[in-house]
């Protein structure tokens, strides 16, 4: 044993009988972050979240820093979450270093992004009453999930601070207490990086986000009507899903981290339920045949350009072929079919419903929206499974597959978290030797 | 557990046999037939629903073994739901019928029905959770030992506070069998252990720890000091803490400064500040300095001249008294036992798995040669979440010792023991 570990480890004062070592300070992370918004990046690592989000691993420094509230999250900017009126009004009291203003600002800003999506797929309005004493949020409807939604809300402050392009500063002040990091910074290349965000990444130490991406089919009313997968015939959505093999397109593009779906919730967002039994054994060969003029096509489209969404694209063009149909370009006169990568950014299956009614325009009705916002976990999860059984039995979406997000980790980084939308949390991270 | 407790909880067992009816299917306390009920209600409540018959299956999903379903679940929802007479009779092909499929999630366990036929526009989901509790671990069947790992058992004891840091062993009540010292990051608890209901039962606390200008504390530490404890973190508390808890408060005053990470100002020797400011270990080492640091140090009981720890890049390091080990390198996580736990002669190592935090983790049970030639893996269990904590005693009185550990979930912490079987 040389140079690196110890030869001799002697020397007792007072040994213990045993030890662990505690964090060091200091030290910058490369990030690398090709496909990922930078702006959702630095939000992420210049502010915590509002209410701390129940998908988040609760880590020790969390439970610490932000006392529960009465609804039993925590927060470090509120020191109270009230409703009034049957969650139709709902008081937040900021903490004392935090004014009115400054949380009104806040959750004005998030409601821009998916809480706002989630409560006008309910079609519910805000208002906001500011005063000394707190934020008065006035809802035209009932939520009871409101709390739920203000997971989604960032903070007025994070342990970072923007430092120029792409760089981020640690914060003397950060709630919660000076990061051990020194700072962050983006860099181009992964090779380079100590935190690599790119879902092809194999170096290093993997964090697997709590719950996969999916990605599914979206066919307009015409590609519904028309059926071109034939997935309405007896058997039809297993002999689909058999041709696919999603299992093969994983373990060339993901290292088999993924699995075929036939639902549109993914496993961490909704629990397992009962589906008819898979097909088993190796599917029939897919036969080709010339096609015949004026043999019907569907226009494929596609939202993103990764590899994986690409070989989707091409399987499903050659499931098409074998069932007697061709790919067109998209037109007036042609079904269309989107192919879709959607993640949820919240882990209540409930809310990611509404927020999959918003996004493609899934129909719902005023009962489902009342289930989908239910104070019960247990209400929300029923609304959730009936509304999208009805979305599957109706064609309205077709699962194809989940794929795991992950960050790639340098092993000597500690304490990296991943958030539930797929972003490193590094308030408690550090260096083994910075 | 002192003599008075256990008289009280004996005749609380006494008067609950009392009171129950003759016939009661589920004890008051059930957590399986309360969650079978809460499921049930919610079918009973489905307008459209089957009170002409209902046709059931149910189905085992992620984490339930599934022959426990067939013999535990079914036949407890079955004469809940024929009991209540809500809903028609059980059918093999009624006009409704209700697939339903358990899975655990996280902490919770979740039973979800697909309700179809009958005058239902439309198939109806039902969804009901409960939180994992001993009862429905061991209904569930979720951990089942591995083939030739029939001599050990892993069995959860429930769940903790959030935040745990560490925990220590020893007889607090001096009734022979060690009980637990808990630091969580709201600060220190203790637990007796109840041999009646085979699990610690929290004594004391929380002491809440002193407020600090860094409050970050994603470590902690506890060591013995005496009769006290003496406590740790990486946020800069150096405290002490008497026992019984509730009797004293750790006092500001009594911190001593914080201990420094390394000592560099002298080449050859490395000085870790282990977080229990009572040591103070210091590490000759032959050349330079590790720029890699120890994670986890361990010393072979009642020994000076066998140590083992974790290094820097996560490899298992030793020394014995014949120098350097010989088992295979390996890397392993950052928390190390060493401990007798089969009552034959040496300790045993215990290790976790090198996964990063939040990812699924095991315990591993290796013996041990006094010579550090040979690890041999007596016992592994698989964990869905991180060991951020563990120690070991003896806490059942059978005389061999047992290890208590931490489990870091997405829900609340999980205390588990793995044992040898006597």
């Amino acid at each position: 044993m040389r140079t690196l570990h110890l030869s001799l480890a002697l020397v007792l004062i007072a040994a213990p009988a045993g030890a662990a070592r505690a964090p060091d300070t200091g030290g910058t992370v490369a990030v690398h972050a090709a496909e990922v918004d930078a702006d959702a990046l630095s939000s992420a690592l210049t502010s915590a979240p509002l209410l701390e989000p129940s998908s988040l691993r609760l880590g020790p420094v969390e439970a610490a820093a932000w006392p529960a509230l009465s609804t039993g999250q925590r927060s470090r900017f509120l020191t109270d979450l009230a409703p009034e009126a049957d969650g139709a009004v709902w008081v937040l009291t900021p903490a004392p270093r935090i004014g009115s203003e400054s949380l009104s600002d806040s959750i004005r800003g998030c409601l821009a992004g998916w809480p706002g999506e989630a409560l006008a797929a309910a079609e519910v309005d805000v208002r906001f009453d500011v005063t000394s004493s707190g934020v008065r949020v006035g809802l035209t409807a009932p939520v009871p999930a409101f709390p739920l939604l203000l997971e989604g809300c960032p903070g007025p402050a994070g342990a970072f601070a923007p430092d120029g392009d792409d760089r981020w500063l640690h914060r003397a002040d950060a709630p919660g207490g000076r990061p051990y990091l020194d700072g962050v910074a983006l860099v181009g290349s992964a090779a380079r990086a100590d935190l690599d965000l790119s879902p092809v990444s194999t170096a290093g130490e993997q964090l697997v986000a709590p719950w996969p991406d999916v990605w599914f089919l979206v066919p307009d009313e015409a590609a519904r009507a028309a059926d071109p997968w034939t997935l309405a015939a007896d058997g039809g959505v297993a002999r689909f899903h058999g041709d696919l093999a999603a299992d093969l397109i994983l373990a060339v593009r993901r290292g088999g981290r993924g699995a075929s779906t036939r639902v549109l919730l993914p496993p961490g967002v909704a629990p397992d339920r009962p589906l008819s039994p898979a097909p088993t054994g190796d599917s029939p060969p897919l036969t080709l045949r010339p096609l015949p003029a004026g043999s019907p096509r569907l226009a494929l489209l596609r939202s993103t350009a990764d590899e994986l969404t690409a070989d989707l694209e091409a399987r499903l063009a050659l499931l098409l072929r074998a069932r007697g149909w061709g790919v067109g370009d998209a037109g007036a006169d042609t079904p269309t079919a989107r192919i879709v990568q959607w993640r949820p950014p919240t882990a209540d299956p409930g809310l990611a419903t509404l927020l999959l009614a918003a996004e493609f325009g899934f129909p719902l009705t005023p009962r489902d929206t009342g289930g989908l916002l239910a104070a019960d976990p247990a209400d929300r999860a029923s609304t959730a499974l009936t509304v999208e059984q009805r979305w599957l039995d109706a064609g309205r979406a077709v699962p194809l597959l989940t794929a795991a997000r992950t960050i790639t980790v340098n092993p000597s980084l500690r304490g990296v978290r991943i958030r539930g939308d797929g972003l490193p949390v590094l308030d408690d991270a550090w260096w083994v030797d910075p | 557990m002192s003599a008075h407790r256990l008289a009280v909880a004996l005749l609380g067992l006494l008067l609950l046999a009392l009171a129950s009816p003759a016939g009661a299917q589920e004890p008051a306390g059930s957590s399986l037939a309360a969650w079978l009920d809460a499921f049930s209600t919610r079918l009973e409540a489905v307008a459209d629903g089957p009170r002409d018959g209902l046709t059931l299956t149910l189905t085992a999903g992620r984490g339930v073994d599934p022959r426990r379903v067939d013999k535990v679940l079914l036949p407890h929802l079955q004469r809940r739901l024929t009991d209540a007479a809500v809903v028609g009779p059980l059918l093999r092909d009624a006009t409704h019928q209700l697939s339903i499929s358990v899975s655990l999630e996280g902490d919770r366990v979740w039973a979800v029905g697909m309700l179809s036929g009958g005058a239902l526009p439309a198939p109806v989901a039902l969804a009901q959770d409960w939180p994992v509790d001993r009862e429905l671990e061991a209904l569930l069947g979720t951990r089942p030992a591995r083939p030739g790992q029939g001599r050990w058992s892993m069995e959860r004891l429930g769940t903790l506070p959030p935040g745990v840091l560490d925990l220590l062993l020893r007889d607090l009540d001096g009734d022979g069998g060690d009980d637990l010292v808990l630091l969580c990051v709201d600060g220190l608890r203790t637990y007796l252990w109840s041999d009646l209901e085979g699990r610690p039962v929290q004594d004391a606390g929380p002491v809440t720890l002193p407020a600090r200008p860094w409050n970050r504390a994603p470590r902690g530490w506890l060591a013995w000091d005496g009769d006290a404890v003496a406590l740790a973190t990486s946020a800069g508390h150096r405290v002490r803490a008497a026992l019984p808890l509730d009797a004293l408060t750790p006092s500001p005053s009594a911190e001593s400064p914080p201990l420094p990470l390394r000592q560099p100002d002298d080449p050859s020797r490395a000085s870790l500040a282990w977080g229990r400011p009572a040591s103070g270990a210091t590490v000759v080492v032959d050349e330079a300095p590790s720029a890699s640091g120890v994670r986890a140090l361990q010393r072979w009981p009642g020994r000076d001249d066998a140590w083992l720890w974790v290094d820097g890049d996560g490899l298992l390091r030793g020394v014995g008294p014949a120098g350097d080990p010989t088992f295979p390198v390996r890397r392993v996580g950052d928390q190390l036992v060493l401990a007798e736990l089969d009552g034959r002669a040496g300790p045993e190592l215990v290790t976790t798995e090198a996964s990063p935090p939040g990812n699924p983790d095991r315990i591993r049970i290796h013996s041990l040669t006094p010579e550090l030639d040979r690890l041999t893996v007596l016992f592994e269990g698989a964990l869905d979440g991180s060991v951020v904590a563990m120690d070991a005693g003896d806490v059942d009185f059978d005389g061999l010792g047992d290890l208590l550990f931490v489990e870091q979930t997405e829900g609340r912490p999980v205390l588990w023991i793995v044992r040898r079987r006597t």
